[in-house]
């Protein structure tokens, strides 16, 4: 079988060349290896989305960070919509009522014009007109761009103990009106109504009432006695009615047909016992806080906040810990034992010690540069984010130094560092270019840990009220905003607590992987 | 033989290490890892450095390249003490010594390529900045480099963790040779490979030896690698110069009893000739190289070193109350005396009675448990550190 197989090749002819393929550097492997770990990708990809969604997002929402519309205040990211007649409507926890389109965008709100405490009634119109007695000068105001319907709906003083209102609902609360009168019958049934033949139960002296309105325009209604200013009320054919008597009802004592209905909104003789549907809020897809900003778009903002803390925090704790550590591993001896002891001394100061100092050394602190013509503002003490920064950036590269240290420790012994001062390479050389890039594999690691963790420190500081100041928010302090509604807004807490375990999930996850695809030697199990 | 030119001229050299204890170092240990040791290398020769592992030789290495700094004594080369030239001023000497490392795999840096790795010591001495091109200068030089050092010029680009033991050592090699050294310190350069690599680096060196007029100090414990290589060879015992000899005559007529000892224990690869009692075992303790007496360090493992009981005179029953002095002295079965007059003993069971406090014992110790002996010149090029070298020698005792 040789003769035939086989044939003798000349040696010239160099058939054995070698096999070659490019090699991979370090990271190249890296990334092989990362790829290969799944959820170190859905870390990763989890990161990248985080990163766009504080990047991005705030350009694509309409609104601001700090835009109040204190009608939209409280509402939930899901609207309960019933269909009373023609009309679709929102009705809120605080018995507000929005007028909405069948797909849940938000038309505006429906304003009280009475309300029943005792008959647990409240009656709404749209058209609800108040025709004022001009004889008197009881009444100034203050401002001109003071929104009609708001005055009047003020004004004409009917029991008006809205929230929204704050400062002012008590002082308009100057007539009560007894029940069940004639005013109500007016009311429903869309007539007129002389207000000076209401049964007074009530009245009030003030001096001064003072009013916001939804567009932040302040009025000051001065010197309003009493409400004999008041003509009549005139009322529109549509009232609506919430009754919300039967929630309050024992089980047994309900009526018929309305064993588990919590409110009943009546329009146009129509009655709407339960909810038609439940929609998504379409303006606010997140809904909205107590002062009706947006909770998506303070989430984004939020996230930018938190994320730039974090970030530049770590890369500051990166830059000294790194040299300083450096510094005392390679010197070692006695440069090294004052240099760790020093680290001992910084690391046994607690953190919120820190903080609070900083926010009170640095809350008059600004430092602005002049610079096309402009005045730049680098740090201003009194907003909280320079102060957290410097805090965490003072303290976080601790545990970074001590890591480097170790590290360089035993790298300094290896015989390629010995190898590298027989040549003669300077100290700074070998720490830059031996000694550090060996050392890289804990260091990011400890870096991508450390993100998280400073996101952590800055919501928990934010928390309890040591971070950025209104109105701008970190997740920290949407968290604590959120807290005092938790029970009845639950999701205003939802969104930026998941978005701070999200994004610590994530970066925890990409720590993992990256440990693993740096240093496979590490690998856990 | 010609007069030679000594290259490197060690002088007294120490190398010591403080290992202190306790609070601000109440406790002095000081590890004596290089003890006054003084030899010379002569120009184009090899000269290697054995003894068993913790004896002082890389150290001794280390300490000439100064990698450590020299407690005492001079390192003269070229005719410059090298330790008393400020570190600052160290640059233009490091490109005449180089060292080539044990562990083929911690002596390249992982993150660095072959060129990178070999130009370092290219780019630190600024070898070519006065060229034209200076960047093509080195290219073509790590090229050589490679090729001569039995790699391909393919390989310039690669990772170290892309190579074997053997050619990852020819990349320290050739990392050494980068700066053309006078001087390579070769720290036990082969023995991480197996032996049909050692062979081939240690042809590798021999030829840049003789092309390059390298001079070698051969680190290692495989003694017959050493021989082999080396034209002289000094022996090590815990941080001293037992013997230094050129290599035929060590190995022909060793005068050291360690050298002896140690020359004893090569494997001879003739099963007919194998151990047929010649080989010298050596009992006792090894001496710790911490805070050491001034005597041979070898003294204790010494089959020439001698402690006799000369004399015991007078009662000593009464001093036998001591339990430490009984179970010394007396057999726990027959209850005699273990020693007797004229007996040799060991120097451990000489400190024990000294300890227990019996004083009718005149125990005589070789001059070797009391002074050190000096590096003597015996004959011509051969030196040895021994009290008894002419007895020896002459095998009179």
């Amino acid at each position: 079988m040789g003769d035939i197989n086989f044939k003798k090749v000349a040696k010239e002819d160099n058939l054995d060349t070698e096999q070659t393929r490019r090699s991979l550097t370090y990271w190249q492997d890296v990334w092989r290896r990362l790829k290969k770990n799944k959820s170190s990708m859905v870390g990763l990809i989890g990161v990248l989305l985080i990163v766009l969604f504080a990047i991005i997002g705030p350009w694509l929402t309409p609104y601001e960070y700090s835009d109040q519309v204190l009608d939209y205040s409280n509402l939930p990211p899901r609207l309960d919509v019933r269909q009373v007649d023609n009309l679709y409507v929102n009705v809120t926890k605080e018995y507000r009522v929005l007028e909405v389109s069948e797909k849940g965008e938000l038309l505006g709100r429906i304003r009280i014009v009475y309300r029943d405490p005792i008959a647990k009634k409240y009656y709404y119109s749209k058209e609800a007109e108040i025709v004022l007695d001009d004889s008197g000068p009881d009444i100034y105001l203050t401002n001109e761009d003071f929104d009609d319907d708001v005055y009047y709906s003020q004004a004409y003083g009917i029991a008006l103990r809205d929230a929204e209102y704050p400062g002012g609902a008590n002082a308009v609360e100057v007539v009560y009106i007894q029940p069940n009168s004639p005013f109500v019958d007016a009311l429903v049934n869309g007539e007129e109504y002389d207000i000076e033949e209401a049964t007074y139960l009530k009245s009030l002296e003030i001096d001064e009432a003072r009013f916001g309105d939804s567009d932040g325009a302040e009025a000051i209604v001065l010197a309003l006695d009493d409400a004999s200013m008041i003509e009549r009320v005139v009322f529109g054919e549509d009232i609506l009615m919430v009754n919300f008597s039967y929630k309050l009802m024992d089980e047994g004592t309900r009526p018929a047909g309305y064993e588990d209905v919590d409110f009943t909104v009546t329009y146009h003789d129509v009655e709407s016992k339960y909810t038609d549907d439940t929609v998504m809020n379409r303006l606010y897809w997140f809904g909205t806080d107590e002062l009706g900003r947006d909770v998506l778009t303070r989430v984004m903002y939020g996230a930018r906040i938190s994320l730039i803390v974090a970030l530049i925090a770590t890369l500051v704790n990166f830059v000294i810990g790194v040299t300083y550590g450096s510094i005392a591993g390679y010197a070692g001896g006695s440069v090294d034992d004052v240099m760790m002891r020093i680290v001992d001394i910084i690391n046994s100061i607690p953190l919120v010690l820190y903080v609070i100092l900083l926010m009170v050394v640095l809350r008059e602190v600004v430092i602005d540069v002049h610079l096309f013509d402009r005045d730049i503002v680098l740090f201003r003490g009194s907003d909280g984010l320079g102060t957290i920064i410097i805090a965490l950036g003072t303290v976080y590269w601790v545990a970074m130094a001590r890591l480097v240290r170790g590290q360089i420790l035993g790298l300094k012994e290896q015989e390629y560092v010995l190898a590298a001062q027989t040549i003669g390479v300077s100290n700074w050389k070998i720490i830059t270019r031996h000694l550090v890039p060996n050392a890289l594999g804990p260091i990011i690691v400890s870096m991508t840990m450390m993100i998280p963790s400073a996101v952590f420190t800055e919501a928990f500081l934010s928390f309890i009220g040591l971070g950025v100041s209104a109105p701008q928010a970190s997740w920290g302090t949407l968290a604590n905003d959120a807290l005092s509604g938790l029970t009845t807004y639950p999701y205003q807490l939802m969104f930026p607590a998941s978005a701070i375990a999200i994004t610590m999930l994530a970066f925890n996850f990409l720590g993992d992987g990256l440990r693993d695809a740096l240093d496979p030697r590490l690998r856990k199990g | 033989m010609e007069e030679r030119e000594p290259l490197l001229r060690v002088r007294n050299l120490k190398k010591h290490f403080d290992k202190s204890r306790g609070l601000f170092k109440r406790e002095k240990r000081i590890l004596t890892a290089v003890d006054d040791i003084s030899f010379d290398i002569y120009k184009g020769e090899t000269f290697g450095l054995v003894g068993e592992s913790g004896c002082g030789k890389s150290t001794t290495g280390r300490t000439i390249v100064k990698l450590y700094k020299p407690t005492a004594g001079q390192i003269i080369f070229d005719g410059v003490d090298l330790a008393s030239v400020p570190e600052k001023d160290m640059l233009p000497y490091r490109r005449k010594i180089q060292m080539i490392f044990q562990d083929p795999y911690a002596s390249l840096n992982a993150r660095m390529t072959v060129t990178d790795i070999i130009a370092e010591g290219i780019d630190t001495h600024k070898i070519f900045d006065d060229q034209e091109d200076p960047k093509q200068a080195k290219q073509k030089r790590i090229y050589e480099l490679l090729e001569s050092v039995g790699l391909k010029k393919e390989h310039a680009n690669r990772y170290p963790h892309e190579f074997s033991g053997g050619q990852r050592q020819r990349i320290g090699i050739a990392r050494a040779l980068a700066v053309d050294p006078d001087l390579i310190i070769c720290d036990e350069p082969i023995s991480a490979l197996d032996v049909s690599i050692q062979a081939q680096v240690v042809n590798m060196l021999e030829d840049f030896q003789k092309e390059r007029g390298l001079t070698y100090l051969f680190i290692a414990h495989d003694l017959s690698m050493v021989k082999y290589i080396s034209d002289r060879i000094g022996v090590m015992y815990i941080g001293k110069m037992m013997e230094i000899a050129p290599s035929d005559a060590l190995y022909e007529r060793p005068l050291h009893p360690y050298t002896k000892a140690l020359l004893s224990s090569i494997p001879l690869p003739d099963p007919e000739h194998e151990d047929k009692g010649k080989r010298i075992v050596l009992e006792g303790d090894v001496v710790s190289p911490i805070n050491p007496k001034d005597r041979c360090r070898f003294a204790t493992r010494c089959n020439y070193s001698k402690v006799l009981i000369e004399k015991i005179e007078g009662q000593f029953v009464k001093a036998l109350t001591d339990k430490y002095a009984r179970e010394t002295l007396l057999d726990p079965n027959t209850h005699e005396l273990i020693v007797k007059e004229n007996q040799l003993i060991t120097e451990a069971i000489a400190n024990r009675i000294e300890e227990s406090g019996v004083k009718e014992f005149h125990i005589n110790r070789a001059k070797c448990f009391t002074e050190a002996p000096e590096l003597i010149e015996y004959e011509k090029d051969h030196f040895v550190a021994c009290h008894f070298t002419e007895e020896i020698d002459k095998n009179t005792l």
